[in-house]
């Protein structure tokens, strides 16, 4: 038997999908609003990439920068979370900081959004959440859950192979990801320019260091690690047995000369600064996992990393007590405030030291969402 | 290069709506409806 179609219906049914395309509209376009992120006490200043680079106003990659000074005088660090905003922990460490760290000595310039249009979207087949919370003494928080690489939307379309300006070639999708672009160029793709302004903010800041925090999967091995230029790897030496000491497992790895565009390796090469990536582990992102949801993000319990974890397949330690965002969020503070304390007991004129930061201890004793209250 | 897709977007959309109300077929025309949605949803995506 037929259905047959009138006028009245084609109209029900085109206002049924209207009324479908509306909610599911709002619910898209809500991820394009990036959450707050409040300005802790030691903030002294909220610009934008821009101010450094004029090129990206107006454009969807204008990240905000926090500059926070300490009472007395001493160096500049920078710290750059959120290069890849499906890497929780790298964002989180850097929005911990900007709200809640207080400087004894120096300046400290944070981004904790490296790459703001990568926030706006998710990453497609990876069936991520938009959206994973913190339980804080003062409510829920939400926080976006992002894409590796800048929203097509924005830059758009990949060329079969990109071949950046150093003159690595990668896969094409590449050409969208921030940390495959260093040095950038001002008149590039949108995440060159991007890559561009923050090279341009460490030209004119010249830190004496300069942090991107990472995450990856557990079965990488690059994970649990500091990435270190050759100029940096002294002091990432010295801080690794100060971490051993507190039991925090950081592998140091040698960043590769031959492989050209990404941070550790251009800033290092293009700029006075000491570069340094950190990675930890992140289940959320890895290949092995099973559902992805909010709770995987926040506790990393999997049972499929378990099983590798029994096979002895992960490049990290893995019990049933997963591996929470706090501990992951503590292992990039406490490497931080290790590396800055053995750079400033060398260089004291050049000091850059936390009077208070939520490290290993406080973290363990009372988890990330005292610290994320947004109210400072 | 944004607004040749909006124009592609929005002509499309037209043309969707114009056939869903002209199929006199009922299950065509909810699959005609159906089809909107996301026509509908990428011309929102565009800026
Ligand atoms: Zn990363």
């Amino acid at each position: 038997m037929k259905f047959k179609g009138t006028k009245y219906s084609a109209i029900g049914l085109l206002s049924l999908s209207l009324l479908l395309s509306f909610f599911a509209g709002r619910s898209f376009l809500e991820m394009r609003n990036p959450k707050p992120i409040f300005a802790g006490p030691d903030v002294k200043e909220v610009k934008h990439l821009s101010d450094y680079a004029p090129v990206l106003a107006g454009t969807p990659e204008d990240p905000r920068v926090y500059v926070m000074e300490g009472e007395q005088k001493g160096g500049t660090v920078f710290i750059l979370g959120g290069t890849h905003p499906n890497e929780p922990a790298g964002f989180l460490s850097a929005v911990t900081i900007v709200e809640n760290a207080t400087l004894e000595r120096g300046r400290l310039i944070v981004i904790p959004r490296a790459n703001p249009s990568g926030f706006t979207h998710t990453q497609p087949l990876e069936g991520s959440p938009q959206f994973f919370s913190v339980k804080t003494p003062k409510g829920t928080r939400s926080f976006r859950f992002g894409s590796r690489r800048t929203n097509p939307i924005h830059q758009w379309p990949d060329p079969n192979v990109y071949v950046n300006k150093e003159g690595q070639k990668l896969a094409g999708f590449e050409i969208r990801n921030l940390n495959r672009s260093y040095p950038g160029d001002k008149r590039g793709y949108l995440t060159e320019k991007l890559a561009y302004g923050i090279m341009e903010l460490i030209r004119k800041e010249k830190p004496q260091i300069s942090f991107d925090l990472h995450e990856s999967s557990p079965e990488y091995p690059v994970t649990n690690a500091i990435v270190a230029h050759e100029k940096s790897m002294e002091l990432a030496t010295m801080a690794k047995l100060n971490l051993d000491l507190l039991d925090i497992d950081m592998k140091l790895e040698s960043s590769p000369a031959n492989l050209r565009g990404i941070s550790h390796r251009e800033w290092g090469e293009r700029t006075t600064t000491n570069p340094i990536l950190l990675e930890t582990p992140n289940p959320s992102q890895g290949r092995l996992r099973g559902e992805t949801t909010a709770d995987l993000i926040v506790e990393g319990k999997d049972k499929y990393y378990l099983s590798a974890a029994n096979k002895g397949l992960l490049f990290t330690d893995y019990t049933e007590k997963g591996l929470p965002l706090e501990l992951r969020v503590a292992q990039h503070l406490q490497t931080v405030e290790e590396i800055l304390s053995v750079f400033s007991s060398s260089n004291p004129e050049k000091a850059v030291s936390f009077k208070k930061i939520p490290d290993l201890s406080k973290l363990n004793e009372k988890g990330l969402g005292p610290f994320l209250t947004g109210i400072n | 290069m944004q607004i040749v897709y909006r124009i592609i977007t929005i002509a499309l959309t037209i043309l969707v709506v114009r056939n869903t109300v002209e199929e006199e077929d009922l299950s065509r025309q909810a699959i005609g409806a159906l089809v909107f949605i996301p026509l509908l949803l990428r011309s929102l995506m565009i800026k």
